[in-house]
């Protein structure tokens, strides 16, 4: 039997995303699993099957211990050496950190740093203060996804690859409270009943109100419009879900208000929401725990992704289910939110559907990697899915040796693509300047030649600024620095028979990222005469 | 003790047994004009000459909004607990399941006297007596009780009367020092480690500038006090649901 510790110290939604790779660690072997988190998570916590145990630091109680001046710091310190007891004085086969914070890399090195039994996954810091992931997904995990924002691989496809497992199907992920699941069941049904006009399968939609950042909720006013449209359609009838949390209830009657409070508003807590959402059809939300828990329960849904809303890394991940977004919060109507409604529950209706200038439209897909979001209405023409994709296929290729290839992929218009090939050769040009520059200065300092070791300070931070910059010749960038920082702090002479091969790899790198770039851009330029072809035989 | 026959009680002045948080010149024990008992201090009285109950009744009505906001009440001043009694009422009336009062009182023999008194209705009331201020900040279960943001009553003659005792309680800083912090760690492998650190200075020092500067972390402990560190620098934000 493995003993298994997963230290998770994010948030509600991270905790219930844990129910994918739970799932498949269970399935490949004989497996004994808990997980840390912190105690204001613990109710989501236990929620999840297939756990062991749920061990909990109280953050806020020490945080208040330790930060308030009339208490003595000796209060918290106590109570976190405490809270860390229990999971100190288990034996465990493997440790993974899979929140990837500060804190639970110190805590994953302090379990594993001084024992040779037990296997890390994930990063967590050497004895001499150096990040040091486990494996190149690892990596990837914590210094690409935090990184580049053109995001090209979900968070759990990303988590299952560092922890060296194959997804499976989900089944049972959530405990059901049968009181709960029963009263869901009756109420909604009853709902139903009433609703149901002219025998016709009503679709009881659920819409949560609110998020946990104010920037993500759906507006106040679209809100309305989209309540408004939805009641106007004998397809539909809508339900407000909320917390038991004073806020929420009273912006639920603000809202209800509008309507003569006949809307009917369900309020349940974590252990009671995964019973409300199973006996929904539809689902309505912003970027909140609701949606993680709506994916495990397989309900249909439209996600509202606004404000810092991560729906490249962490969005929904049913297949079909629909992320609606936009280059400008404030522009996003009722309208547009209804249309995705019905597009979700009948993909026909696109056909016939416009949205706001700003709105893009993806739909949830799958594919050998995992969960890839597909843009199905909104500028088709930009480069940035493509961009995605492409990096994704080179990520691919770099860490699991997947033979790099496009076909798969749809392709923007030529001159679109021609611009953005030109572009992207254009920052790897500029990165492999600052590359050649490095090295340079970085023979001389070595070879005494040159007392510049400023000089190369500043050429490799030139290099590193292209980081930053999401283009593609990023990422090989992204994994430099990370190896970089990975290096034992060391004098230089020891540090420099370590740094030379990575600068030589990185070379390489921005080498096979030229190649495909130039395929791809022989690939084009073979198209253009078939492309100028049927552009003159289409002209009068 | 039986008051009844002794309408005024005279402690024995400075009794140190009962008399070292404060500076009390005189203390007796007075009936009011309703047969309700009353310390006078000092020359003050703790509670009104004629009618204390009526007088804990105003006060606690004023007061009501703020009794009942929260389930866990501080009330700075014994007396003889006729507020108290009245807080406790209202507290069960309110939604609260779960409800507790802790009293602060500085006089040892006013508690003594309303305890022997039977004066207290209310068995979950706690009173701390007598106590200095740094002793009831190393009290585990007046922190965890602090901790939970309780409403703040001050009955206000027992307030006045030695306000600089409050006053210092609600101005009290902890001593951050590692030599202070060393005696109060419970752990043998933390109390180890600070014991073998030969440092002075604060334990914010230690942990924002000596730490993160070492070149090689040694122990277990190392990088769990940067864990710390980073967990309770980070702001905490509110959940939801």
């Amino acid at each position: 039997m493995k003993t298994i510790l997963l230290i998770n110290l994010r948030r509600l939604g991270d905790i219930y995303s844990m129910a994918h790779i739970i799932a498949s660690l269970k399935s490949k072997s004989n497996t004994k699993i808990s997980l840390l988190v912190y105690k204001e998570c613990y109710a989501a916590a236990k929620n999840l099957t297939n756990i062991d145990h749920v061990y909990t630091i109280d953050r806020k109680q020490i945080t208040t211990l330790y930060n308030n001046p009339i208490f003595e710091p000796s209060f918290a310190i106590n109570r976190f050496f405490d809270s860390i007891a229990p999971i100190r004085n288990q034996d465990w086969d493997i440790v993974a950190n899979i929140s990837n914070d500060l804190v639970s890399s110190h805590l994953l090195s302090m379990l594993t740093n001084f024992n040779n039994k037990t296997d890390h996954i994930g990063v967590k810091f050497s004895n001499t203060n150096s990040p040091s992931p486990s494996n190149d997904w690892a990596q990837v995990y914590n210094d690409i996804l935090t990184s580049y924002t053109n995001c090209p691989i979900n968070f759990i496809d990303c988590q299952h690859r560092m922890l060296e497992i194959d997804p499976v199907k989900i089944t049972d992920p959530l405990k059901i409270n049968s009181p709960f699941q029963k009263l869901a069941e009756d109420q909604i049904h009853n709902i139903r009943i009433k609703e149901n006009h002219q025998n016709r399968n009503i679709l009881i939609v659920g819409i949560q109100l609110k998020s946990s950042n104010k920037s993500k909720d759906i507006p106040f006013t679209p809100l309305i419009d989209l309540i408004d449209l939805i009641l106007d359609n004998p397809a539909f009838y809508p339900v407000l879900l909320v917390a038991p949390i004073q806020d929420e209830l009273n912006y639920a009657k603000q809202l209800n208000s509008y309507f003569d409070d006949r809307l009917i508003v369900i309020e349940s807590d974590l252990s009671a929401l995964t019973s409300v959402l199973k006996n929904l059809d539809i689902l309505i939300t912003p970027d909140t725990v609701t949606k993680h828990i709506a994916d495990l329960v397989e309900l249909d849904l439209v996600e509202i992704a606004l404000g810092e809303a991560p729906y490249l890394k962490q969005g929904t991940t049913r297949k079909d289910n629909l992320i609606l977004t936009s280059t400008d919060p404030n522009n996003i109507s009722g309208d547009d939110i209804y249309s995705a409604l019905k597009v979700r529950s009948n993909p026909e209706k696109l056909r016939y559907t416009k949205f706001n200038e700003q709105i893009s439209l993806y739909k949830c897909t799958k594919d050998s990697v995992g969960t890839s979001y597909q843009k199905i209405y909104g500028d088709l023409s930009s480069n940035d899915d493509f961009a995605r994709l492409f990096a994704r296929k080179y990520l691919l290729e770099r860490l699991d040796n997947i033979p790099f290839s496009l076909t798969d992929i749809q392709h923007p218009p030529i001159p679109i693509m021609t611009n953005w090939i030109q572009s992207e050769k254009n920052s790897l040009t500029e990165y492999s300047r600052n590359l050649l520059q490095t090295i340079r200065e970085f023979i001389q300092v070595k070879e005494c030649l040159s007392n510049q070791r400023n000089s190369f300070i500043k050429s490799l931070d030139k290099l590193l600024a292209g980081c930053d910059k999401n283009k593609l010749a990023s990422i090989p960038l992204l994994f430099f620095r990370g190896a970089l920082e990975s290096l034992p702090r060391l004098s230089f002479e020891s540090s420099s028979t370590q740094l030379e091969p990575l600068l030589f790899n990185l070379k390489n790198d921005f080498q096979i990222l030229l190649n495909h770039l130039n395929d791809l851009e022989h690939t084009m330029a073979q198209r253009k005469p078939i492309h100028r072809k049927q552009q003159a035989e289409c002209t009068p | 003790m039986d008051l009844g026959r002794n309408p005024i009680y005279l402690a024995t002045l400075m009794d140190e047994e009962y008399m070292t948080t404060i500076k009390i010149d005189s203390y007796s024990v007075k009936k009011s004009k309703s047969g309700h008992y009353t310390p006078i201090i000092n020359g003050i009285h703790i509670h009104s000459s004629y009618n204390p109950t009526r007088e804990a009744d105003s006060f606690i009505e004023k007061n009501e909004e703020l009794i009942q906001e929260k389930p866990n009440l501080l009330i700075f001043g014994l007396g003889f607990g006729y507020h108290i009694n009245l807080a406790a009422k209202l507290l069960k009336k309110s939604n609260h399941r779960h409800h507790h009062i802790v009293v602060i009182e500085p006089n040892k023999r006013t508690h003594s006297d309303c305890r022997n008194l039977n004066l207290i209705d209310y068995s979950g009331c706690i009173i701390h007596s007598g106590e200095t201020i740094e002793s009831l900040y190393e009290n585990k279960d007046l922190v965890d009780f602090l901790l939970k943001s309780p409403s703040i009553l001050a009955h206000p003659a027992s307030f006045n009367l030695y306000s600089d005792y409050f006053k210092d309680f609600l101005s009290y800083r902890a001593p951050r020092n590692i030599s202070n912090l060393r005696k109060k760690l419970s752990l043998d492998s933390i109390r180890s480690y600070f014991e073998s650190k030969d440092m002075t200075g604060s334990i914010d020092d230690f942990l924002n500038i000596h730490l993160p500067q070492q070149r090689i972390f040694e122990s277990e402990e190392d990088h769990l006090l940067i864990a710390f560190r980073n967990m309770t620098k980070a702001k905490v934000l509110r959940e939801q649901t």
